[in-house]
């Protein structure tokens, strides 16, 4: 039955996924501005603006340049950047290396800073280490993440000189330096967001500590610890993947931006360069791709949700 | 309600006035436009006439930071007042009948939602300054857009749960039309916590801005922006980490303040619907 | 006959009022004693005290001496070796107070987890035994079912399941059969009854629903705004009511003795 509504849901996103595409070549092809002018300059010659017409598919109607994206961006044939002339797909993969990391890792943070430290602050609720954990969370869900990457280089970078301030070694020169390089820039993105996870899974557990479920359990003689830690969590922690798949959009805006600030190699900077530069191809496909992965990622999240909580496996959405 | 005293409302309103008072009166005063650039008095360190000191253009950072930020809210309040418009209208729409099964409007609003949670506001804002290069509009129209499906969301939920009430029916009954209803029941009764949302929305809309205009895909020159500040002085955080700290720490008290604000309207409605209905 | 559970002056104090005032009353062994009163008069509060569960802020005064110890004496750790084991509860709402996201037989085996050093298997046979007894194989439910997939009577009678499973000393019942239907609330009573008779289980069971106590009830204790107005055996109680409130009670009902007993209809059987 699980089967069914993920089915229904997957099929949902396909049709979702083709309007984000039509959007996304609509933003790039019908808006005004053309490429080519913009790569040869505004003195470039009619004939050679033609030339390079012809050479990037623009002469052709929308309808078949569309067709013709979307099956290669199906087949993995992702064009070729005007700007740098080598496949948009070998860019992207090569940007992945620090990219995706960078987001596992300030998610794995996130979860795993935000979710004890909830339920710490839930476990102690009203008392003097929930209020200031409390503050505290209000304080760091409200910093900029860029802005704290740079506080942080100031004082870990330049002024402790424990991590690298900026660059990325690549994974070719071993785990430890990559992993070095990607840790101060997925704490500062993880920061926020750990706050944002800490403040609901201290309202999640909180709310499920006063079910009647919860005692039931107590008087079958579980101890208010074991009551909170085995069966309340469980419980609780259900809203707070839901929440995580909300979150992982706002992960992949915050490491473009964090990218940026650290100078990683990642999509982020990719994307940045091909906007400033007008490389088409580039943004089109790297949009496209990030869509596509936010959207794969929340239904499996959706799908992990509906698993746990067997209510939701059977309710016709 | 209001005979209860709220602190977190007024801690909240305290900071934002604390940043935005000074911020108009500067606007008013001096208009909007930055001040003026001076040579001779690059990197000055505070003093009276520059409480703050100056930034690498001579310019005073305090009046800088302050025309920025309220720049900034500016742009904020434009995008969340757009989304919040929009997204509802397009709630109330969708919460349609309850009993029935979703028509085909709703459906396709749903969708919008659903697209919407896939595209963060930096994609939108690349998208926009790809084709259409940097503006104010163009990053107003990638807040609003990114608000949108919370927006859409929240309304439907809560119109639902008023559109479920007996009394609705009985309009229903009465002959009233489903605009008549939204209008006199609905909406009143959802106002306090679309009044909330738009709080906590304005608080993410500050924070996307700043990451929006440090990129450069913000508003575009010469009107004062902080994130764009930040990315201009990034490199004098070792030499001059007042530059660099004290946009940052006015983002965050406007951030700040707006999440308190919204926290102690929310409280503050809490108790009022806890309290028993006369 | 020795008393299985002793309240000497138990009373209950919130921070601002009390709740319940001091009260005493004697549940012994195979007995069924009601609590009855309208809502907001304190038996809830009392069945919390009675396991130990009292909300924070609450505070329990006096003497619950069961089976030789006294429970307001216990430290948490030997509350946890008592409730489940000794005293089993039956709550007032089946649809909430089962676990959403775990089968019906885990959680009925959690009781035999948490108070017997049984194995697994043993757990295993122990639970679906209990499951037979309280009728819900014959139902068609199996261990592996979810609460939100079963009926109302059929949840109760996990929940009675769960409370049973060590076979307690005492019951206690906070309205369990209130929001079930006629058919399903005897046939719950019967499944109490019974292990009154067969284990000598005591039960305190608190209701409002006078016909239902004067049926099952041996003694019954009347409160009203936390005070005890009335106690005694059942029959004395309801034939010759002392307290002007208990009089009220009754007479707002079909089943004091106010009014002349009605003939009571066949029953007929369905055959489903």
């Amino acid at each position: 039955m699980i089967g069914v509504t993920i089915l229904r849901m997957v099929s949902g996103r396909v049709v979702l996924l083709f309007v984000g595409s039509l959007i996304i070549f609509a933003a790039m092809n019908l808006l005004p501005g053309d490429p080519a002018t913009v790569m040869l300059g505004l003195d470039a010659s009619p004939e050679s603006l033609l030339a390079l017409h012809h050479q990037l598919g623009l002469d052709t109607p929308l309808p078949a340049r569309y067709a013709h994206w979307i099956s290669g961006f199906l087949h993995g044939d992702l064009g070729r950047s005007y700007i740098y002339d080598v496949p948009v797909s070998s860019l992207i993969v090569e940007r992945l290396q620090s990219s995706l990391p960078l987001i596992f890792l300030a998610m794995l943070l996130s979860l795993g800073a935000g979710i004890p430290i909830g339920v710490i602050a839930a476990a102690n609720r009203g008392k003097a280490l929930d209020l200031g954990l409390m503050g505290m969370l209000q304080l760091f869900k409200s910093i900029p993440d860029f802005w704290l990457a740079m506080m942080m280089t100031f004082l870990f970078s330049l002024t402790l000189h424990w991590l690298p301030a900026s660059g990325f070694p690549g994974w070719e020169n071993g785990f430890f330096p990559a992993i070095r390089a990607l840790i101060l820039p997925a704490i500062a993105l993880a920061i926020p967001q750990a706050a944002i996870t800490a403040r609901f899974m201290r309202s999640s557990l909180i709310e499920t500590l006063s079910q009647d479920f919860i005692r039931t359990a107590r008087a079958q003689g579980y101890s208010r610890r074991s009551a909170l830690w085995r069966i309340a969590l469980p419980n609780a922690l259900i809203p707070v993947l839901t929440l995580a798949g909300i979150q992982l959009p706002v992960l992949v805006t915050g490491s473009i931006i964090v990218e940026s600030v650290f100078s990683l190699p990642g999509c982020g900077k990719l994307l940045l360069e091909a906007v400033n530069q007008r490389d088409i191809p580039v943004v089109q496909n790297l949009v496209m791709m990030i869509v596509t992965a936010i959207m794969v990622l929340n239904v499996l999240m959706a799908a992990l949700v509906r698993w746990l909580d067997p209510r939701l496996g059977e309710e016709c959405s | 309600m209001m005979a209860r005293r709220n602190y977190t409302l007024w801690a909240g309103g305290i900071l934002l006035a604390a940043v935005l008072f000074p911020a108009v009166v500067i606007v008013v005063f001096n208009g909007d436009h930055a001040p003026g650039i001076d040579v001779m008095h690059r990197y000055a360190t505070p003093s009276l006439s520059h409480p703050l000191g100056t930034d690498p253009f001579g310019r005073d950072l305090m009046v800088y930071v302050l025309l920025g930020a309220f720049n900034s809210m500016m742009i904020a309040a434009l995008g969340v007042a757009l989304a919040t418009i929009a997204g509802t209208a397009l709630g109330l729409i969708a919460a349609g009948h309850p009993e029935a099964s979703p028509s085909g409007s709703t459906r396709i609003i749903m969708g919008i939602a659903d697209l919407g949670l896939a595209f963060p506001p930096v994609l939108i804002a690349a998208l926009l300054v790809t084709a259409l290069g940097a503006s104010a509009s163009g990053e107003i129209l990638a807040i609003a857009l990114f608000g949108l499906p919370a927006q859409i969301r929240i309304t439907r939920q809560a119109a639902r749960s008023i559109l479920i009430q007996d009394y609705i029916a009985a309009s229903r009954l009465a002959g009233r039309g489903t605009l008549t209803i939204l209008r006199t029941h609905v909406l009143p009764n959802i106002l306090p916590l679309l009044t909330v949302q738009a709080t906590s929305s304005l608080a993410l809309a500050l924070l996307s801005d700043a990451g929006l205009s440090y990129l450069g895909l913000g508003a575009p020159p010469p009107l004062p922006d902080l994130g764009r500040a930040l990315a201009s002085y990034q490199i004098h955080v070792f030499d001059h980490p007042m530059l660099v700290a004290v946009p940052g720490l006015t983002i965050m008290l406007l951030v700040l303040g707006f999440n308190i604000f919204g926290d102690g309207l929310r409280d503050s409605l809490d108790a009022a619907h806890q309290e028993p209905n006369p | 006959m020795t008393a299985v559970l002793h309240v000497r002056a138990l009373d209950v104090q919130s921070a601002v009022r009390p709740i319940l005032h001091p009260i005493s009353f004697r549940l012994e062994p195979g007995k069924i004693l009601a609590v009855t009163g309208e809502s907001g008069s304190g038996k809830s509060t009392l069945a919390l005290a009675l396991m130990g569960l009292l909300p924070p802020g609450f505070q329990a005064r006096g003497e619950i001496d069961f089976e030789g110890t006294d429970f307001l004496a216990l430290s948490e750790p030997e509350w946890c070796r008592i409730r489940g084991r000794k005293l089993g509860m039956v709550f007032q709402e089946p649809m909430t107070a089962l676990n959403p996201t775990r089968r019906i037989g885990s959680q009925i085996a959690d009781t035999f987890r948490l108070h017997t050093p049984l194995s697994k298997s043993e757990i295993r046979a122990e639970t679906h035994a209990l499951m037979e007894q309280t009728g819900l194989l014959d139902a068609g439910v199996s261990e592996r079912a979810y609460p939100h997939q079963l009926s109302g009577g059929q949840r109760q009678r996990v929940l009675l399941a769960m409370a049973l499973a060590c076979q307690p000393s005492v019951l206690i019942a906070d309205e369990f059969t209130t929001a079930l239907d006629a058919r399903t609330q005897s046939a719950m009573i019967a499944l109490v009854t019974r292990r009154c008779e067969t284990h000598g289980m005591a039960v305190l069971m608190i209701s409002h629903d006078l016909g239902l106590v004067r049926r099952h009830a041996d003694q019954v204790l009347v409160l009203k705004d936390g005070i005890c107005v009335e106690q005694g055996p059942t029959t004395s109680v309801f034939d010759a009511p002392a307290h002007p409130y208990t009089q009220a009670l009754l007479a707002m009902s079909l089943h004091g003795a106010a009014r002349t007993p009605l003939t009571p209809l066949p029953v007929f059987r369905a055959t489903a």
